[in-house]
């Protein structure tokens, strides 16, 4: 096990130095550079003294080794483009706004959308069917920003039952300020109802086929103790492997929800600065949201082993 | 009392015995048969079918052309003359609307392609070497998946421009990982399985085993695969264009037309309404066969 | 009139300087409770202007909204030139009344000039102070203008200063903060020596570089100074009293303002929303109390105004938006150095069809300096004629002649290819709608024009555009100036050689910069005017470097209950200094 931890933890290190050294070339690839608005408008002399103050005079080489050096020390830097912005103030600041918004927005479309697929899969071959699988495609054609827009017009323009925007800060922030909360969570959830109903609904038609299910039918257990017993336990199993996933992602997945409500969350901030190529926060954040994810991929592996018994932990021996 | 004098000998022979009296249904007549049955896969296939007709047609029927501009009738609603009504510089929208179609299902189907191919290659390529080299690109694969895919989407764009080539790869980019991974879970599993280990035992080449076996068993999963990634991409191009990536002016996607239609939706909701329900439709068709063909492939549900 | 409020944020800028790091804490902080006390929650929303509407009398907070924050408060850097000037104050204030945009006096309350023009002793006003409640001294101004040409900060502005004596030097490596003559000769007594006399030396006052800084709070703060908001002290009406990024910004009424009495909101509230949709949601509802806003939704509330629902300011814009040509000798076509070429494309632009097809707002432009800038105490463009207005009206939809003319380029040229197989490339950059219907409109019409392809080089933000200007891909991009200062030199400068690295397309013409030079200590306004015309006319004329096709205006949109509230080019761009609010409740 120790061993195993230790194996794990060194693919990690190996996997965010990867990342980040991907995220540094992938931004200077792209042309130009985050000083270059402000050095515009710069007489020559003032230009050197700017570059030089942000260290972006010294080669590409010498750079990548400072960068990565720093960030072993848990330094980003300062942002280029927002004076005194940093990546730990984007933690403090930001990414417990984006996580509510994302968790409230998972909690509610993952249990909808199990839900839903139950129906479906029950009613196989029904209209209920059909119109959840209709309702699904439709949920996720549909663009997020559009959703958010006709929302705020209906419930917050023209009905005024809930806030146009914001987000709950201060004490509020994680438990509070629910109405705030509302119309950018529905905006949100919308796409996991659609992809958890789809996903559950297919694997429990997977699971319908197999022996022990008709083991359990012909030995003449009720329909509903089926479903409970059987189906839905093995069928979560895709479930359980997608929920991480769905995790690692809701943080940045609300870029077009927090412009809408005007939340001051990650999402929005992070396509900013990857499009002013402001590589301290480009690169703190990434590593930040990959650290997460890779995590997340961790614990679920772990939690494998509890919930199937058939999976060995892995790296013991079979 | 029956006796064998009773019996007379109509004439066999050894060939005739061992006859089959049915056709051989192949796997994939089978799957065909299926499908036909299945009323709303058979639905969406005709609506599809109608779908290409209209996206090679469908600009010409009115004979407007759909980039050049005519201020004097901008932000039309439907009319006689413009069905769909125009633009906000005054182009037929109609016409627009089956050109962006073109764009987005051909984009789909080229994003989709190239996620199969590469991810195949790539899946072979992990499970026929193994070891190291497996490790290396499996390494590969969990960097990219670690990326955050808006980042590298944007970066993409930023660095290849905004054109038809730099989208495609900035959607295919990511794509591919979870094909390869289906692929070299499948290969390693059939390695296994009894049938090719009888296979070989009865002294069967390579290139029979992977003609006979592989590639049935793979083929499946891979329209499977096409089936939820037209849709996707689809989708995510409409995204795309959002953030303002994407195609630029004069070539159109439906995603480029629904990001033009959700600015004036307050004042003409009908350009951003015509896009959407198009778009919906092709995914939606594509979503119900998708369904359909999963039914009908899936081996355990011959019966 | 509307750009009084630009003078008020100067006004306001001018108090900015420093004070402690708690200045604005534990002066103002309570007021921004009391401001914000009839609101709910702790929400960073928008639920406040809804909360105060049901007190009953009329709550002195107005509702605002923008897109976006600054990055910067730190006045020499004018990051952000609408919020420093309600904070802060300078010397001056700039003011747009019916007269157009001039400045008063602020932060001074008189001023001496020497009878050679070189010499400037401002007497500073007594009761200024800081919300700190130190007062603002001669030693703050002279803090701030050393702090600008300080070569260690690097501050985009410091060439304002330039003409002052020991400034370029110091600024450049040169020379010492000693040597530069911008001294005070006492605690109220601030004075300014020229190298040479200079006309546009007093227009410059009011932009908020040339504030006043305190130089215990600035070093106290170290690298954190202009970063980080809380360490700031102000000079201005307002100061800031609480910013969530993203999202929300508060002002409160600076209690230590000169001039309070006459300052009537209590609070300030703004608003990030960056959608013109949810702007109108929240206008529609009395949420906001002012919108700037585009497109249809500018057309519609133009109707709601002319009912009588809201009220609508609309002013002149220093700014003027065309296209550059390039002049670097690598442009794709090869056509591009030939001004017959130009001039068809330039001529080939119906400005009045494109404003009315893409914008619904702005101005047609046949020059370069626009109407909002002020020469001789009125505005520059009620002196002098449009400059291209007469020659594009005989090319003006004639497809024949622009062809015919683009066919002498051509021929001048050498070029054997015919027109239809000739190719334009054009950079631009932008998603909104107006963006891409302006580079959609140009495209057809220079093509139906013309006759020959235009094809769209479209990169997603400005440093991507920078990147491909500098690589020269493309034959003319879309671009244009807006004023730093109200001067017509302010905009002829910006052509000159180099002036402004490659920001130009590399335009160079030695009789323009002789004549640009030849204003140098140039105080006859005769004969100033004169010269502006001549640069002009080589510029659009002769050469066709740039071909203008609108002037900006700014319009917003007001609640009824909101009264006396000012915009200005030069100052704050939202002027809340004697904005009050009545009848919100009726």
């Amino acid at each position: 096990m120790a061993k195993y931890l230790i194996r794990r933890f060194c693919e990690l290190v190996l996997t965010i130095f990867l990342i980040a050294s991907a995220t540094f070339f992938l931004l200077e690839a792209v042309p130009g550079d985050p000083l270059s608005e402000r050095a515009d408008k710069l007489p020559v002399q003032s230009r050197e003294i700017l570059y030089k103050r942000y260290g972006l005079d010294k080669p590409m080489m010498e750079r990548y080794v400072l960068t990565m050096t720093r960030m072993c020390k848990g330094d980003f830097g300062e942002s280029f483009v927002y004076a005194g912005q940093t990546v730990g103030g984007l933690i403090h600041d930001r990414l417990p706004v984006s996580a509510r918004l994302g968790l409230q927005q998972m909690i509610l479309g993952v249990t909808v959308g199990l839900l839903l697929g139950i129906v479906a899969a029950t009613k196989r071959g029904t209209a209920i069917d059909y119109m959840v699988v209709g309702l699904s495609v439709l949920l996720i054609s549909i663009p997020h920003l559009i959703f958010g827009l006709m929302l705020q017009k209906i419930f917050a323009g023209t009905l005024r039952w809930f806030p146009t925007i914001g987000w709950p800060a201060g004490k509020d922030l994680w438990l509070g300020g629910w109405e705030y909360t509302v119309l950018p969570t529905l905006t949100g959830c919308f796409s996991y109802i659609a992809s958890y109903a789809r996903l559950l609904k297919t694997s429990m038609l997977d699971v319908v086929n197999q022996d022990y299910v008709l083991t359990a039918e012909s030995k003449g257990l009720s329909k509903g103790a089926i479903i409970r017993k059987h189906i839905l336990r093995n069928s979560f199993i895709p479930v359980m492997t997608q929920l991480p996933m769905s995790v690692g992602m809701c943080i940045t997945g609300s870029f077009f929800i927090e412009s809408i409500y005007s939340i001051p969350g990650i999402g929005q901030y992070y396509v900013t600065a990857v499009n002013n190529q402001d590589l301290s926060i480009v690169l703190g954040e990434t590593v930040l949201l990959s650290l997460l994810y890779i995590i997340i991929l961790f614990i679920t592996d772990i939690l494998y082993v509890v919930v199937d018994p058939r999976i060995a932990m892995p790296g013991q021996e079979h | 009392m029956l006796t064998p004098d009773k019996f007379k000998i109509v004439g066999y022979t050894q060939e005739e015995a061992n006859k089959i009296d049915r056709p051989t249904i192949s796997y994939w007549q089978d799957a065909w048969r299926r499908l036909k049955k299945n009323p709303v896969a058979m639905v969406s296939l005709v609506v599809l079918c109608f779908l290409v007709i209209m996206v090679i047609i469908g600009p010409h029927i009115r004979g407007y052309d759909y980039i050049t501009m005519n201020v004097a009738e901008k932000n039309q609603g439907s009319s006689a003359k413009y069905w769909f009504g125009t633009d906000y510089l005054g182009r037929d929208l109609f016409s627009r609307i089956w050109v962006g179609a073109r764009a987005s299902i051909l984009i789909a189907l080229v994003a989709t392609a190239l996620k199969l191919i590469v991810g195949t290659l790539y899946g072979a390529a992990m499970a026929h070497f193994g070891g190291w080299v497996d490790d290396i690109l499996m390494r590969i694969i969990e960097v990219l998946n670690s990326l955050p895919n808006l980042l590298i989407t944007i970066l993409i764009m930023m660095v290849l421009g905004n054109n038809m080539f730099a989208l495609l790869v900035a959607l295919s980019i990511t794509a591919w990982c979870s094909t390869a991974r289906q692929v070299r879970g499948m290969i390693k599993q059939l390695k296994e399985t009894e049938y090719v280990y009888a296979a070989e035992v009865l002294g069967a080449k390579p290139l029979h085993i992977i003609i006979k076996h592989y590639v049935p068993n793979m083929l499946s999963i891979l329209i499977l695969n096409a089936s939820t990634a037209i849709p996707q991409f689809i989708f995510t191009e409409a995204g795309l264009s959002f953030l303002g990536i994407g195609l630029t002016a004069p070539e159109i996607s439906l995603g480029v037309l629904i990001s033009q239609g959700q600015k004036t939706l307050d004042f003409y909701p009908s350009q951003l309404v015509y896009p959407c329900v198009v778009l919906c439709v092709i995914v939606m068709a594509f979503n119900l066969l998708g369904d359909g063909l999963r039914d009908a492939l899936d081996p355990r549900l011959r019966q | 009139m509307h750009n009084m409020k630009k003078a008020l944020a100067l006004l306001l800028a001018g108090v900015m300087t420093i004070g402690t790091l708690t200045a604005c804490g534990d002066g103002t902080t309570e007021v921004a409770t009391a401001g914000d006390a009839g609101t709910v929650s702790t929400a960073t929303g928008s639920g406040d202007a809804a909360a105060a509407e049901s007190t009953g009398a009329d709550t002195q907070v107005m509702n605002v909204r923008t897109t976006a924050f600054g990055n910067n408060y730190d006045v020499q850097d004018m990051g952000w030139r609408w919020m420093m000037a309600d904070c802060y104050e300078g010397l001056y204030r700039n003011v747009a009344d019916s007269e157009g945009e001039h400045f008063v006096l602020a932060g001074a309350e008189s001023v001496d000039v020497s009878e050679d023009g070189t010499v400037y002793t401002f007497h500073l006003r007594q009761n200024a102070k800081w919300s700190d409640g130190q007062p603002v001294t001669a030693h703050d101004y002279e803090y701030g203008w050393k702090r600008l040409a300080n070569p260690e900060y690097g501050y985009s502005y410091a060439s304002f200063i330039y003409n002052v004596v020991g400034a370029e030097e110091y600024n450049l490596g040169t020379g010492s903060a000693d040597d530069m003559m911008a001294v005070a000769l006492d605690d109220y007594t601030f004075q300014v020596t020229l190298e040479v006399a200079d006309p546009t030396f007093e227009v410059k006052l009011v932009a908020t570089p040339l504030y006043p800084t305190r130089q215990d709070i600035a070093e106290a703060a170290g690298d954190q100074w202009g970063k980080d908001w809380t360490l700031c002290v102000y000079n201005g009406p307002f100061c800031m009293s609480e910013l969530v990024e993203d999202n929300k910004m508060v002002w409160t009424k600076n209690p230590y303002y000169w001039d309070a009495e006459n300052t009537h909101l209590e609070a300030i509230n703004w608003y990030i929303v960056s959608e013109d949709s949810t702007a109108a949601t929240m206008f529609d509802n009395g949420e906001l109390d002012q919108l700037q806003t585009s497109g249809d939704y500018s057309i519609k509330y133009q109707g709601e105004a002319e009912a009588g629902n809201v009220q609508r300011l609309v002013s002149d814009y220093p700014g003027t938006i065309g296209l550059r040509f390039n002049f670097f000798g690598n442009d794709p076509s090869g056509l591009m150095s030939n001004v017959k070429i130009r001039k068809a494309i330039s001529y080939a632009i119906d400005r009045e069809e494109m404003i009315e097809a893409v914008y619904g707002r702005y101005k047609a432009a046949y020059s370069y300096i626009p109407p909002a800038i002020s020469f001789d105490g009125s505005s520059y463009r009620s002196q002098t004629e449009e400059v291209i207005s007469t020659e594009q009206a005989e090319y003006n939809n004639n497809p024949e002649k622009l062809q015919a003319l683009f066919q002498e380029g051509l021929d001048e040229l050498g070029v054997t290819t015919p027109i239809s197989e000739v190719t334009l490339t054009f950079l631009s950059s932008g998603s909104t709608t107006e963006s891409q219907a302006e580079r959609e409109y140009l495209q057809q019409t220079i093509q139906q024009k013309l006759g020959c392809k235009v094809e769209l080089n479209t990169v997603g933000d400005s440093s991507l555009l920078k990147a491909e200007r500098d690589a020269g891909n493309f034959d003319m991009m879309y671009g244009g100036w807006y004023a730093d200062y109200n001067d017509p030199l302010d905009f002829m400068y910006t052509y000159y050689t180099d002036a402004y690295g490659t920001s130009f397309a590399g335009y160079s013409n030695p009789e323009y910069d002789a004549l640009i030079d030849s204003l140098t200590g140039e105080t006859d306004i005769a004969k100033r005017k004169e010269i502006y015309q001549e640069l002009e006319n080589i510029l659009l004329i002769e050469d066709c470097a740039f071909a203008p096709l609108y002037y900006s205006t700014k319009e917003v949109f007001l609640q009824n209950w909101v009264k006396d509230y000012r915009t200005s080019s030069f100052g704050a761009s939202a002027e809340f200094y004697i904005t009050y609010i009545e009848g919100r409740n009726k």
